[in-house]
């Protein structure tokens, strides 16, 4: 089924390619969502029909590099596809119901393609495969952002992150001879320069998940509409990051760089969620709210890979719960006469929120419920304050009556989450009560924290001036000056010519027209000619 | 297996004919010019074509030497033209022919005269593919010094050039060149009467003189690679050179020194020689980081070209000097794709850049209106930077695993050089694609119809070398 999936995602989005953007488009938008939903259907219908052999094509054969092309039919791979096939549809009706979306074929079409990367992505048995859909995904999203020069970061950062991955694993070829994912698992912890390919590697995918310090390329997405900003964060780069990780973490583990991850993916998380929090910007609450749950996948997925196909499904299904209501949601102002309900209000949260975390900390729970726990806080307490306590300035606003679709599109959302199996009634109660705290600093956190320029802090950039062009100027200038102008310019090349010039100056003067000259010159003519013919004579 | 029809050398007298027609053509105003260029058109598809059958002959899976013709020339010293080919061979002619191809294309629609300038080049193919079917060490000798002739007169006529000394320059140094390889030559010949290049691989290193003569061909070698000391003249000439047709053939130089040390590669090379091997690959590394770091901040494209060729050139002679039979057995399939991409990138940029002189006009933003031109050039970027898009992926990806093998800090260096180069060329493609008032450029200036089919084509045998690297290989019946 996966294959029968593969193949008509393909055949749709070569459609839409083939199709000119006209007036039209949002015609045929509807028609690629109704062919990707009977696509859909199908996939969900023969769900049962898990064919394990899956599909294979041969393509380099050579003893020493074996590549081949793979794609996986088993019942996780079908299991973790279906949710995202749901989601990759909400994604497309974003598009279709947007309306300053003059792409929104284009960007369908990128969707699917990206679909089509992540599926083998995930179907991915040795590195090429890997790299290959990585790669291709990173040129997809290249043409996503219609704003310059969010685009321009967007695909050098990625690039920088393929980059890296592609030299660590190129390591790890010449340590195995191998490109199989099944002999570097076994190999893994033998991979000499282990903590050179860990490093590599966790810049690529910290890169593509956006953690702290190599995220600016997604802060200069906030110029972007919504629904481009779903294209980016839910079925595309970061969720390339997750795969990659499950699959290539036995080269990270057991190196120096191991333990370091948990604090890297903690950090992350809470300065996401502060980020969020405290911005004005409804865009930039959007993209910081991704990179809080990427931050708290990438955790959960280093520590179990297989919650990739488990755990990722279900919460890229909340976030973009949480996006949706985000965008969606009216935005409401307090009258003044509430101030003093207000402060009351605001200390019964602070009692009742005291109270549950007092509950929450004698149950014993592992970092990734806390990290859902914490995502879901922020969810509600950024509603609470949103709605009760603060205006909120927005960037862009959807129309009314885009609204209501945009709300039937989060009821939708909500049923097949909780279908998925996220009805646990006591998390809930907990998560509430730790949004109340969350709703009541959040306002004070932008007072004191959130002009702080540290927010938008780009690490990269600063590394690109400080280390590259700096250096760059100076010891270029120095490796020109001492070896292409000292010494090969006026060393050899000045030698040489002053030598010529001597030395044609010298023979030019001896062979002018004085006689006493003429007789020399005869005379050592006669000397070697003596010489060799008694050298001739004597052998 | 026999040489049928004599084709090896009919590929190298082809283009000669081809030269003879040109010169007869006439092309003596601006509204003929069409005429030489049509005649070399014609001369290089034939030769493609006939090039496209010598594949068919040769045999994947057998190594070594295949096709042997025979011609004799000095039968009382024992020195006859031996003439020879392989896939290495047969990839690098078929490229070679490509790109010249693509360069004449594109000087076509220019309203010059053109008629010295294809005589020479296809002169040069002549000389060029003479070089690649060279099966003994003197007319090895006479099609490498002889590649020189035609080039020397295009880079004159077309060089751009305000001071005459760095040509003069530039010919006494590839001069050197010539005398030290010719003294190696005679030297070999005198003391062992070698003339073939298999045996002189096979040469025992025991012998004293042999080390220095092997020393004496790898410095000769070497004067065509842009390798620290070696890149002074190389760098400048590429530099000034604005036609893109020379540009190509001149940056087919450091090929035929690369692929003179790949064909008289030793099959034993003694640790007291292979010791110093470690020199080479430091100097290249720290050349391949120079000139990486000036291309990335030049802002001149035509340089970004010329120092991602140099990259690439080097790494290839560092993964010659590994003496990893892997690298070697990958190599012409990664000089195919390399050649491809190099000689698009070429003409794609010479065209922007004649479109901005012709208009006057600023090219940011050129490649949002020119939806042809964006869709040539951005495959031939992605392609150009590794994307998994052509060969060059595979091949990339395969030799620098083997450097980081030998030593992971030459390794890195190399990785960080190519990743400077990748980003100024990338840089190059964002600035084209970022919209600009300044740019008066249009849709009616994209590429013209034959330029791109043309591009279509070397976009279709990246693609297809991707998939499978023979791909256009029909195996003879017989």
């Amino acid at each position: 089924m996966v294959i029968n999936l593969f193949i008509g995602l393909i055949l749709i989005s070569a459609a839409s390619t083939l199709i000119t953007q006209g007036k039209r488009r949002k015609i045929w938008s509807i028609l690629l969502l109704i062919a990707l939903c009977g696509l859909s259907w199908m996939v969900v219908h023969d769900l049962h029909l898990v064919n394990d052999s899956g599909f294979i094509y041969q393509w380099l054969p050579y003893p020493k590099l074996q590549a081949d092309f793979n794609i996986s039919a088993s019942l996780r791979m079908q299991q973790m596809l279906t949710p995202m096939l749901y989601l990759l549809a909400v994604v497309i009706v974003f598009n279709i119901i947007d309306v300053r979306e003059g792409y929104s074929l284009n960007i369908s079409g990128l969707n699917l393609l990206s679909f089509i990367m992540i599926i083998l992505l995930a179907s991915g048995h040795d590195l090429f495969q890997l790299m290959f859909a990585s790669a291709l995904l990173s040129i997809i999203c290249f043409y996503i952002p219609d704003d310059a020069q969010a685009r321009h970061k967007l695909f050098i950062y990625n690039f920088l992150a393929e980059m890296a991955c592609f030299t660590a694993l190129s390591v790890v070829y010449s340590a195995v001879g191998s490109i199989s994912l099944n002999t570097i698992e076994s190999y893994g912890a033998k991979i000499p320069h282990k903590d050179f390919v860990a490093c590599l590697l966790l810049f690529s995918f910290g890169c593509k998940s956006g953690l702290i310090l190599l995220n600016g390329h997604y802060n200069a997405l906030a110029s972007q509409s919504f629904n481009r900003l779903c294209s980016v964060f839910i079925l595309s780069l970061p969720v390339s990051s997750l795969i990659l990780l499950s699959k290539l973490s036995p080269l990270i583990s057991d190196s120096f760089f191991s333990d370091a991850v948990k604090y890297w993916c903690l950090l992350s998380f809470v300065v996401a969620g502060i980020r969020m929090l405290i911005t004005f910007s409804l865009n930039s609450k959007i993209i910081a709210s991704a990179q809080m749950f990427y931050a708290g996948a990438f955790y959960d997925i280093y520590v179990d890979g297989s919650a990739l196909y488990t755990t990722m499904p279900k919460v890229l299904s909340v976030m973009l719960l949480f996006l949706c209501m985000v965008y969606y949601m009216p935005m409401s102002g307090l009258p003044a006469s509430l101030l003093k309900i207000n402060k009351l209000l605001r200390l019964i949260m602070v009692v009742t929120g005291f109270s549950v975390i007092f509950l929450w900390i004698s149950d014993s729970p592992y970092l990734h419920q806390y990290w859902t726990a914490f995502y879901y806080a922020a969810i509600v307490g950024f509603l609470i304050r949103s709605l009760v306590i603060d205006k909120i300035s927005t960037d862009f606003q959807p129309e009314e009556k885009r609204k209501f679709l945009g709300w039937i599109i989060i009821l939708a959302l909500s049923v097949i989450i909780y279908m998925m199996g996220l009805n646990n009634w006591q998390s809930l109660i907990k998560l509430w009560g730790v949004s109340i705290i969350f709703s009541a600093i959040s306002s004070h956190l932008y007072a004191k924290i959130g002009k702080l320029g540290i927010w938008n802090y780009n690490f990269i950039e600063f590394l690109y001036d400080k280390l590259l062009i700096v250096p760059l100027k100076f010891f270029g200038r120095i490796l020109w000056l001492a070896f292409d102008f000292v010494f090969i310019e006026r060393g050899v090349i000045g030698s040489a010519a002053s030598f010529g010039e001597f030395a044609s100056t010298k023979l030019r003067n001896l062979q002018n027209t004085d006689t006493l000259l003429w007789l020399l010159w005869l005379i050592i003519g006669g000397v070697c000619l003596t010489v060799f013919a008694g050298v001739c004579a004597y052998d | 297996m026999t040489n049928p029809l004599m084709m090896l050398s009919l590929i190298v007298i082809i283009p000669f004919l081809g030269m003879l027609f040109v010169l007869t053509s006439k092309d003596d105003s601006a509204g003929n010019h069409h005429n030489s260029s049509n005649v070399a058109i014609f001369t290089i598809l034939s030769n493609i074509i006939m090039i496209w059958q010598i594949f068919a002959f040769v045999k994947k899976t057998q190594s070594g030497m295949q096709l042997q013709q025979n011609i004799n020339w000095l039968d009382y010293l024992g020195v006859n033209f031996v003439f020879a080919v392989d896939n290495m061979s047969l990839l690098l002619i078929l490229a070679t022919h490509i790109i010249i191809f693509g360069g004449i294309i594109f000087i076509r629609a220019e309203n010059i005269k053109q008629k010295a300038m294809m005589a020479f080049s296809l002169l040069f193919l002549s000389m060029t593919t003479g070089l690649f079917i060279s099966n003994d060490i003197f007319s090895f000798f006479i099609f490498y010094e002889g590649m020189l002739l035609p080039l020397f007169m295009l880079i004159g006529m077309h060089g751009d050039f305000k001071k005459n000394s760095l040509l003069n320059g530039f010919f006494i140094y590839n001069l050197v060149g010539c005398i030290i390889f010719l003294l190696g030559i005679l030297w070999l010949y005198k003391n062992d009467g070698v003339v073939s290049m298999e045996a002189f691989a096979r040469l025992n290193s025991k012998k004293t003189y042999i080390p220095w003569i092997w020393l004496a061909f790898t410095i000769a070698f070497m004067f065509r690679i842009p390798i620290w000391p070696f890149h002074y003249f190389i760098a400048a000439i590429n530099t000034k050179l604005r036609n893109p047709l020379v540009f190509i053939e001149v940056s087919l130089l450091p090929l035929s020194g690369l692929y003179a040390l790949y064909r008289f590669w030793p099959n034993y090379i003694p640790l007291e020689i292979s010791q110093y091997f470690v020199w080479i690959n430091v100097i290249g590394v720290l050349t391949m980081l120079f000139i990486s770091l000036i291309g990335f901040a030049n802002p001149d494209s035509q340089y970004r070209v010329f120092s991602y060729s140099t990259i690439y050139y080097i790494m290839y002679l560092l993964g010659i000097f590994s003496q990893n039979k892997n690298i070697f057995a990958n190599l012409n399939y990664a000089l195919f794709g390399f050649l491809l991409v190099m000689g698009g990138l070429e003409v794609v940029t010479a065209y922007i850049r004649r479109q901005e002189l012709l208009h006057g006009s600023s090219s940011q933003g050129f490649l949002c209106r020119a939806r042809h031109l964006s869709l040539i050039y951005s495959f031939l970027i992605f392609s150009a930077v590794g994307f998994p898009i052509s060969s060059m992926f595979t091949n990339n990806f395969l030799i620098l695993s083997q450097l980081l093998s030998v030593n992971i800090h030459m390794g890195a260096v190399l990785a960080l050089s190519w990743l400077l180069v990748s980003i100024s060329l990338i840089t190059e493609m964002l600035r084209l694609k970022t919209d600009s008032k300044e740019c008066f450029l249009g849709k009616s200036d994209d590429l013209p119809k034959d330029c791109f089919i043309f591009m279509l084509v070397i976009i279709f045998m990246l693609l297809m070398s991707f998939i499978h690297p023979l791909w256009f290989v029909v195996t003879s019946a017989n």
